[in-house]
């Protein structure tokens, strides 16, 4: 029952597939790790069609629990390290049966059943077919991720035939449709996927060096940090021929000194969503923000300055808020563009979302934890620009009494760091003298 | 008006404070420490930059500096002084 996917993979042989903690595994030890998989997997039952979670960090146990689920035809979500009431609520809207904790080691996967039965229409369309899914979380307006089903099959069949094997630096996780392309599409072609512990700008540029990687995916915010670290100095770069970014708006003086930093490496905007894949693009130049977004498996219009993109691999909806596709399929990107002739340039998003070092982050969410506080009568959450992660949150809070704005600062930053992940934390607490007047901002606790 | 040894008194005391509140370990800074290296992530260097705002009323990465060409905490000292010695030459 073997997948067309894991057959071609076969061809690759003993080539190095993932370096991982410094140490390669070949195409031929990732497939035995599937087939460890395959018996784990029988030995708990999991059939085609089933909901199942896939939870750990990136590892060639990992990868290879991702492809042993490919492979059974069950709907695939990974999930990384997050707060519990997160991870609660993750497996309540994507109705998983079977939570899969991975052990990076081997040999003690962890398999449970919650006892939920996956009954979402979506997940019917995904059965009739056959295929296996993938769900993604993607930040929601109203404080609720929202996820995004895919059908794999059409992600997997976006990879051609192998064409040029490159060295790739894992930077995203799986729980990200970027780290799931980069994996995949690795794989497809024979290349190598390196992961790192930590994203730090020494140890990724470490990687580089040690391991020869000639493509490195990042966000702005790494590549700023990067400058900051002089960590590209420290280590040989010469492997390196593509850098591309994504996820945030790039500002152009970061990008145009690193195309001095790096010279001799092509830089590339990438833009993908989770609801769409990731697009093939073509950068104008180095040093500019100008792209032009292919065609292959995609295509767009622009209304009102505003992007829609039409994907083959969309996926089939959201299985917790409509979907916002046109009678012809052109999915709402709402990140507003400048045109110039063929060429793009993305501005960033035309709404509420702040978007911190390529993170996204809904008002909503982070205003009811705010309001759960005591004293703060009213809350309102905004984006304030940052020169390091592009924005950072912004509390704006009316006190039920007088209180010291450091104490307000302190608490609020101790609450939140409790509930909410790192980048959702305000990192500026403002206290309001006067009531907060603004229909979509104004929060009152009792709403709450 | 704020002397050199302040502003940069100040941001050595803000950078401890974040550091401490992280849980990594607080030091004596000189300046020559680069920027990268004390333990700040993204999230917590933005974080300073917004209290070094709000403690100065001046952010010198609004137009005259970029923080990609700032390599040390002493040259990010440095910018704040900067910018805060033209403001006050501006007003004057």
């Amino acid at each position: 029952m073997s997948h067309p996917f894991l057959d071609r993979l076969k061809t690759f042989g003993d080539t190095e597939a993932v370096v991982f903690e410094g140490r390669s595994h070949g195409y031929d030890e990732l497939l035995r790790l599937v087939d460890d998989w395959r018996g784990f997997l029988d030995r708990h039952q999991v059939a085609a069609g089933e909901v199942v979670t896939l939870e750990g960090a990136y590892s060639p146990q990992a990868c290879a629990g991702l492809l042993a689920l490919i492979e059974r035809g069950a709907v695939v979500v990974p999930l990384s390290a997050i707060p519990g009431a997160k991870r609660a609520e993750f497996l309540d809207v994507a109705q998983v049966e079977v939570v899969i904790e991975v052990d990076a080691n081997g040999g003690g996967h962890r398999a449970e059943r919650t006892g939920r039965e996956a009954t979402h229409e979506l997940y019917g369309q995904l059965c009739a077919t056959g295929h296996p899914g993938l769900v993604l979380f993607s930040s929601g307006t109203t404080g609720r991720s929202k996820a995004s089903v895919l059908d794999f099959e059409k992600v997997l069949g976006r990879y051609g035939a192998p064409t040029r094997p490159g060295r790739i630096l894992s930077f995203l996780s799986l729980d990200h449709i970027g780290g799931v392309n980069t994996l995949l599409h690795t794989l497809s072609q024979g290349g190598t996927v390196i992961t790192v512990a930590e994203r730090t700008p020494d140890s990724v540029f470490r990687a580089v060096d040690e391991h020869r990687v000639e493509i490195l995916p990042t966000t702005p915010t790494f590549l700023n940090m990067v400058l900051i670290s002089g960590a590209h100095e420290r280590h040989a770069t010469d492997s390196l021929r593509l850098v591309t970014y994504g996820t945030e708006p790039m500002p152009l003086q970061t990008l145009q000194r690193l195309a001095k930093a790096l010279p001799g490496v092509r830089l590339k905007q990438t833009y993908g969503l989770s609801e769409l894949g990731i697009l093939p693009t073509r950068s104008r130049g180095d040093d500019t923000l100008w792209v032009k977004l292919g065609d292959s498996g995609f295509d767009h219009r622009i209304v009102d300055n505003v992007l829609w993109i039409r994907s083959e691999m969309a996926m089939l909806g959201y299985l917790n808020a409509p979907a916002p596709f046109d009678e012809e399929g052109y999915f709402n990107t709402q990140d507003v563009v400048e045109v110039d002739g063929d060429w793009v340039r993305i501005l960033g998003r035309n709404s509420e979302i702040i978007n911190v070092g390529g993170e996204k982050v809904y008002p909503s969410e982070v205003e009811s934890v705010l309001l759960q506080l005591d004293n703060i009568a009213e809350a309102t959450v905004s984006g304030r620009p940052s020169p390091v992660t592009g924005m950072v949150v912004k509390a704006t809070v009316q006190l039920v009494e007088d209180e010291d704005r450091r104490d307000v600062t302190r608490r609020v930053r101790e609450f939140c760091a409790q509930r909410l992940e790192p980048y959702k934390v305000p990192a500026l607490v403002e206290i309001a003298a006067a009531p907060l007047h603004s229909d979509r901002y104004k929060k009152i606790r009792s709403l709450a | 008006m704020l002397t050199t040894t302040d502003i940069t008194a100040t941001v050595h005391e803000r950078i401890n404070a974040l550091l401490k509140e992280d849980g990594k370990p607080v030091r004596l800074l000189t300046g020559d420490e680069p920027l990268a290296r004390i333990g700040l992530s993204s999230l917590l260097l933005a974080r300073l930059i917004i209290e070094l705002e709000a403690e100065f009323g001046a952010d010198p990465f609004e137009e005259d500096y970029v923080i990609s060409d700032v390599r040390t905490v002493g040259a990010l000292a440095d910018a704040y002084v900067e910018t805060l010695a033209n403001l006050a030459a501006a007003a004057a």
